[in-house]
């Protein structure tokens, strides 16, 4: 395509955005992408923090593998070295029998010295291995082969907090996934209808470029560009509402002292963490259903 | 030039356009396709433009079978013939000048093109001191002028006028007229559907009757032209 009948068709894109007699038309379209942006993004970031909540939950809680005081060094060491291979553990810590004392002591504080009895060969308590998981749905098949090792007396995990935060991550992306599908049905039909009154406002014109032999992606190409138009308003409006939002609740929680809204400060995804996904995302949104949702609304009037 | 074998044209439900038309249209003639409303005119000009396509036989037009061509090639096929409707179908709030330089611009022409050509085309029709003017602003034959620069533009090999003197006096449509003849004379095929008869008397050019859908008559020209 030569520069010159580009910038014609960018210009026309543009004239079918901001021309006069279109102006309202693409106002109200950009409102009603900028809505549906601002639903997708409220509902993405609430699904991405849900998950970091949820995955803070699970690095809180650890599978304990306790060591049978009968297993021989060698077993031990034969548990290190299958635990450091295994590639569902983030991290693993070794607690011997004298370290588990210790703590025990340190747990009772002043009276500690009620266990100052049990050193040594009295110790009851079992060496263990803590184990922390990088998923937490991996819990179940990760305990078994756990419990199939030699040297081990048995294995504590967390199964029922597990499930309840595999099924609060389950329907959190299961409900972010149908709202998104959702919205994004919404916005394409809102786009797609907003073109199509241009078009069909210009049919005429449309017309005659068929006849003298436009083709159809000349013809389809300022559409598009209004679509994209649309589309990057739109993103960019929400954009900048959205990382307002976001960063005025991100200083309300990291500020507050104490509390569950204290707690979650420590697992909610700084604004520096998450703008680029939100710029990506919105953008990408924007663009597509901008770009896609006019291509759709123009097919029928190629047909001459 | 234009060839139509066996050409039969269905519209759904079952409604025959046109039935078994065979014709053989070479270029530099000059061509009246003459018929009443329902004679199958307009499918004719469907069928040359690729507009619609033939449910049995063969339409070539300018080299392309229109029967086999891709979507794809039909703009470039286009672009080998200029149509001039009857009812000028100009852009109303482009000036004349535009309304033509449209027509290059959007088959992809450099300005620098249509500063040149545009200017050449409206001498060519008469219009030269008309290109700022809006078509509301232009008499029904001034329309029909610019209506046919815009299809000269690309210097085509055949001009399809539909109906060209539908909606303009009488004097004026004898201008229209002998521009379509001058367009001729320089070896372009010129093809006037029209329903009258009295204008392809007058003009004593070949002339294909058609009715219901098929090809009742198709005279040679006569050699000589009546008086207008």
């Amino acid at each position: 395509m030569k520069f010159s009948s580009f910038k014609y068709l960018l210009g026309q894109g543009w004239n079918n955005f901001s021309g006069k007699g279109n102006r309202l038309m693409s106002v109200a379209s950009v409102g009603v992408v900028t809505s549906c942006l601002i639903l997708v993004g409220v509902c993405a970031s609430l699904a991405l923090n849900v998950n970091s909540f949820v995955q803070y939950l699970g690095a809180q809680n650890e599978v304990v593998i306790y060591v049978a005081d009968t297993a021989s060094d060698a077993e031990v060491a034969e548990m290190n070295a299958q635990l450091t291979a295994d590639e569902d553990i983030a991290s693993f810590v070794y607690v011997s029998k004298e370290q588990a004392l210790e703590e025990q002591m340190g747990y009772m504080g002043q009276y500690a010295s009620l266990l100052s009895g049990y050193q040594g060969a009295n110790n009851p308590l079992p060496a263990s291995f803590r184990v922390h998981l990088k998923d937490l749905t991996r819990l179940e098949p990760a305990s078994m082969r756990f419990s199939a090792m030699g040297g081990v007396d048995y294995v504590s995990t967390p199964t029922e907090l597990a499930g309840v935060l595999i099924a609060l991550k389950n329907t959190t992306y299961y409900a972010g996934m149908a709202i998104l599908l959702i919205l994004f049905m919404v916005s394409m039909v809102v786009i797609s209808n907003t073109i199509r009154l241009t078009v069909f406002a210009r049919r005429r014109e449309i017309g005659i470029m068929k006849y003298v032999g436009a083709t159809n992606g000349f013809i389809q190409f300022p559409f598009v560009v209004e679509g994209l138009i649309i589309g990057t308003v739109s993103a960019f409006i929400t954009f900048a509402l959205l990382s307002g939002g976001y960063i005025y609740l991100y200083n309300y929680i990291t500020t507050q002292a104490a509390g569950f809204i204290a707690m979650l400060s420590l697992c909610m995804i700084p604004y520096k963490d998450i703008w680029y996904i939100m710029l990506a995302g919105f953008f990408g949104f924007g663009w597509f259903i901008g770009g896609v949702g006019s291509a759709l609304s123009m097919r029928k009037y190629l047909k001459v | 030039m234009i060839d139509f074998k066996h050409v039969t044209k269905v519209y759904e439900p079952k409604i025959t356009a046109l039935r078994d038309v065979s014709v053989h249209i070479d270029k530099g003639e000059f061509v009246f396709v003459l018929g009443h409303s329902g004679a199958g005119k307009s499918t004719f000009i469907k069928l040359m433009l690729r507009e619609e396509k033939a449910t049995k036989g063969e339409v070539v037009v300018n080299g392309y079978n229109l029967s086999k061509i891709k979507e794809k090639d039909i703009p470039y096929m286009r672009r080998t013939l200029g149509v001039v409707f009857q009812d000028f179908r100009l852009i109303p709030n482009l000036t004349a000048y535009e309304n033509i330089a449209f027509a290059m611009r959007v088959t992809n022409i450099d300005e620098k093109e249509i500063k040149r050509r545009v200017p050449y085309i409206l001498n060519l029709v008469g219009l030269a001191g008309k290109a700022g003017k809006l078509p509301a602003q232009l008499s029904g034959g001034e329309q029909q002028r610019v209506a046919l620069a815009r299809a000269l533009v690309h210097n085509p090999d055949l001009v399809i006028a539909d109906e060209p003197t539908g909606n303009i006096d009488p004097q004026l449509s004898i201008e229209i007229m002998e521009l379509l003849k001058a367009i001729n004379s320089t070896g372009t095929t010129v093809v006037v559907v029209t329903h009258e008869h009295d204008l392809a008397r007058r003009y004593a050019r070949r002339t294909i009757e058609m009715r219901g859908g098929v090809i009742v008559r198709d005279t040679a020209a006569r050699g000589r032209e009546g008086t207008v």
